[in-house]
């Protein structure tokens, strides 16, 4: 009979301790008869084989455990959507403010902090904000239940501002390429000339530095409107406006840095032989032509949505249509 | 392709089979406790009608509805055996007529619904 107790024991690990000694008292007898029933189909007194037999049909004894309580989840399944959502945009945008932490305190003092230490600081925010999302589902989890949320919930409760769903691929696109110029611009990532150190050199003219904040404020607004956006699946109201504001004020910004004169410095053997005096303005002009033409295309996509273009149509044009 | 339609759909159905299985259980069980059993017997009477329990999922259910006050059971002897026997109280026999009267017109929504779907003979033979 050791196996017996051997399980009896291993169940009665996973259920209450109230509840412990019932059930190995119950559980005990149950393998008992049902190894003597198994022994007397085969008219015999039970052996070890019928014993083992039994428990296979019993099966593993966390699952027998769970079977004697009541299903109880910490968070359960009509939260978890929501706490994965929650968990991506606080996540995302903790992560997004420690990156521009990081590029304003490498701009303003001497960077002393190794790879390590960041490693570990960026863990402790991680491992912060999901014990922290984690016990305000819990505790949504278990006030939902007793206030009874579910059963109380009011249409008109809904967000009116839900205008239409994301572009995935062009919200990535725009995320990758505001990235990608802010750390450039933030001398985080450096841009390496493969060449010969004389044969072509490019550097942005000193006109720049007046542009450095505006560009970081415009660059960073969209960057973490995009992050925002993306992990919410959405574009509300609110979120398309803040799109206009900030292109508009990207269109205004290109067009004032056309108009600032020289943008480029450039020298070498090789610039000397292929580039005019002229090709310079033209490069950069298409350059910030293209940045202007995709800021543009942004901007028509925002107004198209804001005009209620996706499942923000008017409820009753929607209705009639159905009918 | 083809065999992970399959394997997907196999799988689908082992989740959903185990879902209307778990709520009709209870059904079964409080049904065949109008007649008095003990564990072995009630788990052989289900299987000889074709619902086949297994002991790890019969045994906790049996003690959660004793401990509801659905069941009433009492240790005797019998062929020189202690054994548990159980059967429905009479809060169980009450809420037992509720089930089934909510299980029944349940079953008659659903063959109303699915009365172009059911199996024939002839549509077996052809399948």
């Amino acid at each position: 009979m050791r196996l017996i107790e051997s399980y009896v024991v291993e169940v009665c690990r996973f259920v209450p301790k109230e509840q412990r000694e019932e059930i190995a008292q119950d559980l005990r007898d149950a393998i008992t008869q049902e190894a003597q029933e198994v022994a007397d189909a085969r008219g015999a007194v039970p052996i070890e084989a019928d014993i083992e037999q039994v428990l296979a049909g019993f099966g593993h004894p966390l699952k027998v455990a769970g079977s004697y309580q009541p299903k109880k989840y910490l968070i359960g399944p009509e939260l978890y959507p929501a706490l994965w959502q929650t968990l991506r945009v606080v996540l995302t945008c903790a992560l997004g403010i420690q990156v521009a932490a990081i590029i304003v305190f490498a701009r303003l003092e001497e960077w002393q902090m190794g790879p390590w230490q960041l490693f570990s600081m960026t863990f402790e925010i991680i491992l912060w904000i999901v014990v922290v999302v984690f016990a305000a589902f819990a505790v949504i989890e278990y006030s939902g239940e007793k206030l009874g949320w579910y059963e109380n919930w009011q249409p008109a409760s809904l967000s009116r501002n839900s205008m239409s769903t994301v572009d995935r691929s062009d919200l990535v696109t725009n995320l990758v390429g505001e990235g990608f110029f802010l750390l450039w611009w933030n001398d985080v990532v450096v841009v390496q000339n493969f060449l010969p150190a004389d044969a072509l050199v490019f550097s942005l003219s000193p006109v720049w530095e007046g542009y450095f904040w505006p560009l970081n404020f415009v660059f960073g607004g969209l960057f973490l409107l995009h992050v925002v956006t993306l992990t919410l699946g959405i574009w509300r109201r609110g979120g398309l406006l803040s799109e206009l504001v900030l292109d508009g004020a990207l269109i205004g910004l290109a067009l004032a840095i056309l108009a600032s004169g020289n943008l480029l410095e450039y020298g070498g053997n090789l610039a000397e032989k292929i580039l005019t005096p002229s090709h310079v303005p033209t490069i950069m002009q298409v350059v910030i032509g293209v940045v202007i033409a995709a800021t543009l295309w942004d901007m028509w996509t925002a107004v198209k949505n804001l005009q209620g273009q996706g499942y923000g149509s008017d409820d009753m044009a929607l209705v009639q249509e159905q009918g | 392709m083809s065999v992970m339609i399959c394997e997907a759909t196999a799988e689908i159905s082992v989740k959903l089979n185990s879902e209307i299985r778990r709520g009709s259980l209870v059904l079964a069980v409080l049904g065949q406790l109008k007649a008095e059993h003990y564990g072995y017997s009630l788990r052989k009477s289900l299987a000889e009608q074709g619902l086949e329990v297994e002991e790890g999922t019969l045994y906790p259910l049996i003690r959660r509805l004793e401990k509801q006050g659905l069941l009433q059971s009492e240790w005797r002897e019998e062929n020189k055996r202690r054994k548990r026997f159980y059967r429905l109280s009479q809060t169980g026999g009450e809420v037992y007529k509720k089930l089934l009267q909510e299980w029944l017109t349940m079953q008659k929504c659903l063959l109303a619904i699915t009365a172009d779907r059911q199996p024939t003979a002839q549509n077996q033979v052809q399948e």
